[in-house]
């Protein structure tokens, strides 16, 4: 979750300017603004302490590198740190069954936003109400949803692991997300 | 533009695509498939914030203090991690030569391989990350082209020989909301407004045709985050010139009559 910073704190762009230069303060600030959710979603994709450490790590490595560029158009710099963590989760999820090949395979990425600044303005009473709401959601919609989200399945890949027509896979994860959007309006 | 028997054999990979669930080639085919839809780039657009939302809907949990240790040795050029079980190294001094030539060789292939180890590992992690990189431009390079037709059908319609505008005045429910219509027989019907406050949840925004007694759905209207629509509508069929058009507030379920507070109204021309 991001932390509310006051107005004389650096910007997150800020930081992540300085922590790409080497400047480890910034490092430090990043991960205690960030690390947090970071590793809650790492945690949630993978179930295990120790791979979602090694995710985060690794974000940041890659970050520092250079192999990761933030842009603005991508949304806040923590819904970016977030889609990363997202896809190298789900990669750690392949490589552990060995399926990283397989063309049937989801391709995982989200679109990128154009409206970015509706990625920005996810308040915690809307964030809250998303988790009720995924809660509440029949038993179907959430486990079809979240395994296309967090585990990058394909419909195909969902409708055999569930047993239901591709057909009612894409119908009930076209549900589900209607259900949330309805947080946003 | 894609047309209706078009846009069904693409209906619900919107929702799909919005949260990464299509494979390779059926992504291919739907962004080829969004450069002509504005449908489905409209119901992706409207479904990203909550794709990329649900990241923050996970459990939360508090990152290990070991996790803030190892991030603050990221910034010191990301040496090879060390050894954690602490063994000693052994210290008597008796060991002959050959001994000691046999820990150096050993240890040189130790520290070899542990390089090779992480060059590995730092390799695939760079092919990762240029991957990624590759699908987003190209994601980008999709969403713009659609936009940039989107853009484009908008200046057809704006530059039309035949266009009429069609101003929309504001209901006292929402004062300040203004709106006008650009109709063209020959492009499309151009609906601009702005000020209008959020729907409340279960609620959307319609327009109405009313060409004779029995108002025509013009479809529901998606809003911005700054109360704004911008939205290409098609004229009910017989309908050749403006008739009065309203923008109303209804239940989000399909239907067929106004029920729900008025907006925005125009008279039209006739």
């Amino acid at each position: 979750m991001a932390v509310d910073t006051p107005s004389s704190a650096p910007s997150d762009g800020n930081l992540l300017d300085r922590f790409i230069k080497g400047d480890g303060r910034a490092a430090i600030e990043l991960y205690e603004r960030h690390g947090d959710i970071l590793f809650s979603l790492a945690f949630h994709i993978v179930s295990d302490r120790s791979d979602a450490m090694d995710i985060v790590e690794g974000v940041f490595r890659q970050v520092r590198t250079g192999s990761y560029r933030y842009e603005t158009s991508l949304g806040s710099v923590e819904n970016w740190l977030l889609q990363i963590t997202r896809l190298r989760a789900i990669n750690c999820l392949r490589k552990r069954s060995d399926s990283t090949q397989d063309s049937e395979l989801a391709t995982g990425h989200l679109p990128q936003p154009t409206q970015h600044k509706e990625l920005n303005a996810c308040s915690k009473a809307e964030v809250s109400k998303l988790r009720n709401l995924l809660i509440a959601m029949p038993t179907l919609q959430r486990v079809a949803l979240e395994l296309a989200y967090f585990e990058g399945f394909s419909v195909r890949q969902i409708s055999e692991r569930l047993e239901h027509p591709i057909e009612t896979i894409k119908e009930t994860i076209h549900e589900a997300l209607l259900t949330l959007h309805s947080t946003r309006r | 533009m894609a047309t209706d028997l078009d846009h069904k054999a693409f209906d619900r990979l919107a929702s799909l695509y919005a949260v990464g669930a299509l494979n390779t080639s059926d992504r291919t085919r739907f962004e080829n498939h969004l450069e002509l839809c504005h449908q489905c780039v409209n119901t992706v657009l409207s479904l990203l914030p909550i794709a990329h939302a649900l990241t923050r809907a996970v459990p939360y949990s508090d990152g290990p203090a070991e996790l803030r240790t190892r991030i603050c040795k990221t910034d010191t050029s990301s040496p090879p991690k060390q050894d954690s079980h602490g063994k000693e190294v052994p210290s008597r001094i008796t060991f002959n030569v050959a001994a000691t030539v046999c820990l150096l060789v050993a240890g040189s292939l130790g520290w070899y391989a542990s390089q090779q180890h992480n060059m590995a590992r730092l390799l695939e992690e760079n092919l990762d990350a240029a991957n990624d990189r590759a699908v987003i431009a190209e994601i980008q390079a999709a969403v713009a082209l659609a936009a940039q037709q989107e853009a484009n059908q908008h200046t057809e319609i704006l530059t039309a020989q035949d266009l009429i505008m069609v101003d929309l005045s504001s209901y006292p429910l929402a004062p300040s909301a203004r709106g006008r219509v650009y109709w063209s027989n020959e492009q499309d019907i151009l609906l601009t407004a702005s000020g209008l406050p959020p729907a409340p949840v279960g609620r959307t925004y319609y327009l109405w045709f009313v060409p004779a007694s029995d108002p025509v759905s013009g479809g529901p209207l998606t809003l911005d985050n700054e109360g704004r629509i911008t939205a290409v509508v098609t004229a009910p069929a017989g309908v050749s010139a403006p008739v009065p058009m309203a923008v109303t507030l209804e239940p989000d379920n399909d239907i067929t009559a106004p029920s729900g507070e008025a907006y925005l109204f125009g008279r039209g021309t006739n």
